[in-house]
């Protein structure tokens, strides 16, 4: 009786050992087929060779500059420049200044035509230049500390492109507390029914006195693109976001009331 | 009649020692292969394999370069019948509100046109499914508040399509 339990237990370890045979011969060929190394995303390294070595000057072809002391010119008078908007943080800031028409954007430590931004006050900026210091108010005495230019300056210099600046610290801090944008901004995605492909992403939401307010975008503003390029799919949102700090501008397509609209921003 | 229990109670004895045997970590890479075709890349994950599953730790899932999800574990129990991916703690960049607590997608060549998903997120229950045959897939989220950058297909349910 025993021996009989025992043969067809056995018999039954043999089959069993007969089938994980065959099973594993028969995984074999995956060992042989299948990639023995996965993909990982590696660190982009760019190495510039022609900024690591100037063959022409190495070999003497390129004489070398000698630096000659240019006179300095005196070029500009602070009473021709127009302060338009101010940003300021402590003694650190961004002033947006008008010249001929056309806005420039400063952070502190800057230098404009040989002014060098070196502290922003509520309501002016002070320059130094030759050891002196100059200071340059608000044109506009009720522009004190905004952070972008009222509408109908905007509207003055080119209603459909509007250029706004950004503190790269505020972009970091995003970056950094990503919850905080949902607190002060609702997006909706826009799938165009017919193709069923992302269109862009609506304001649902915004707060006015946050910097997405400030920076100039609207509930109803459909955002369709950035750099002049469209979004099709969330990996393009990623793609800026992740990147973001890399840029010192970025141009933000929008449809507002129908309109298509570009507003720039100049990170600092 | 018996012979026939017989014989596939020894087929599904293969079945079983088959997926103990498989590569499941090779197998594991053929797959990051496929996917970085299309621009999905999954990086800086611990691979554990053990007799019926693989099992990555905190794993970031890149597309297109940018950085679009983390999660803390995924386990993959692949096998001839189902397949299934079991994912735990994963958070997305561009909703930091939406944490996945659980979820699952399961697999299985007896059905072969459909993969289903199931889980638990931070807003509440989601279900979903992806079409193999066209590349589409959608994710509904089960919420009593609106999630952002998710569409609202009726009260309270919440859709995320995608395509690939």
């Amino acid at each position: 009786m025993n021996l009989a339990i025992n043969q067809s237990f056995l018999k039954f370890l043999f089959t069993l050992s007969v089938i994980a045979l065959l099973a594993k011969i028969a995984s074999l060929p995956l060992y042989f087929l299948l990639p023995h190394f996965g993909v990982d995303k590696s660190k982009e390294y760019t190495l510039n060779i022609y900024h690591k070595y100037n063959l022409a000057k190495a070999f003497g072809l390129i004489p070398a500059k000698s630096k000659k002391s240019s006179p300095k010119k005196p070029v500009y008078q602070l009473t021709n420049l127009k302060l338009k908007a101010i940003y300021s943080e402590g003694k650190n800031g961004v002033i947006a200044i008008e010249e001929k028409g056309a806005l420039i954007f400063l952070a502190t430590g800057e230098t404009f035509k040989g002014y060098k931004l070196i502290e922003v006050k509520p309501d002016r900026a002070i320059f130094e230049k030759d050891g002196k210091h100059y200071e340059l108010k608000l044109s506009d005495e009720g522009l004190k500390g905004k952070y972008i230019l009222p509408p109908q300056n905007q509207a003055e210099l080119n209603p459909d492109e509007v250029r706004f600046a950004i503190l790269k610290r505020d972009i970091e801090r995003f970056k950094k507390n990503f919850n905080e944008i949902w607190k002060n901004i609702s997006l909706q995605e826009q799938i165009d029914p017919k193709t069923k492909r992302l269109e862009g992403f609506k304001v649902t939401r915004v707060n006015k006195e946050s910097i997405f307010g400030k920076i100039g975008l609207r509930e109803g503003d459909i955002i369709i693109g950035a750099n002049n390029r469209k979004f099709r799919s969330y990996s393009d949102v990623l793609k800026l976001y992740n990147n973001i700090d890399k840029y010192n501008s970025v141009k933000i397509t929008i449809i507002r009331n129908n309109k298509k609209k570009d507003l720039e921003y100049e990170i600092y | 009649m018996k012979k026939i229990v017989k014989w596939l109670f020894y087929i599904l004895l293969f079945v079983l020692f088959f997926a103990i045997f498989m590569p499941k970590r090779y197998l594991y890479y053929a797959f990051e292969h496929e996917i970085k075709k299309h621009d999905v890349i999954i990086s800086d994950e611990r691979i554990e394999e053990s007799a019926f599953s693989l099992l990555l730790q905190e794993g970031t899932i890149y597309i297109k370069g940018a950085e679009a999800a983390k999660f803390e574990k995924t386990a993959i129990y692949p096998d001839i019948l189902v397949n299934l991916i079991q994912i735990e703690k994963m958070r997305f960049q561009l909703l930091p509100e939406v944490e996945i607590e659980k979820i699952l997608v399961a697999y299985t060549p007896l059905y072969p046109v459909k993969a289903f998903i199931k889980g638990q997120s931070s807003f509440g229950p989601v279900e979903g499914a992806i079409d193999l045959k066209s590349r589409r897939g959608f994710i509904d989220i089960l919420s009593t508040r609106p999630i952002p950058f998710m569409k609202s297909i009726e009260k309270g349910r919440y859709r995320y399509e995608f395509g690939y």
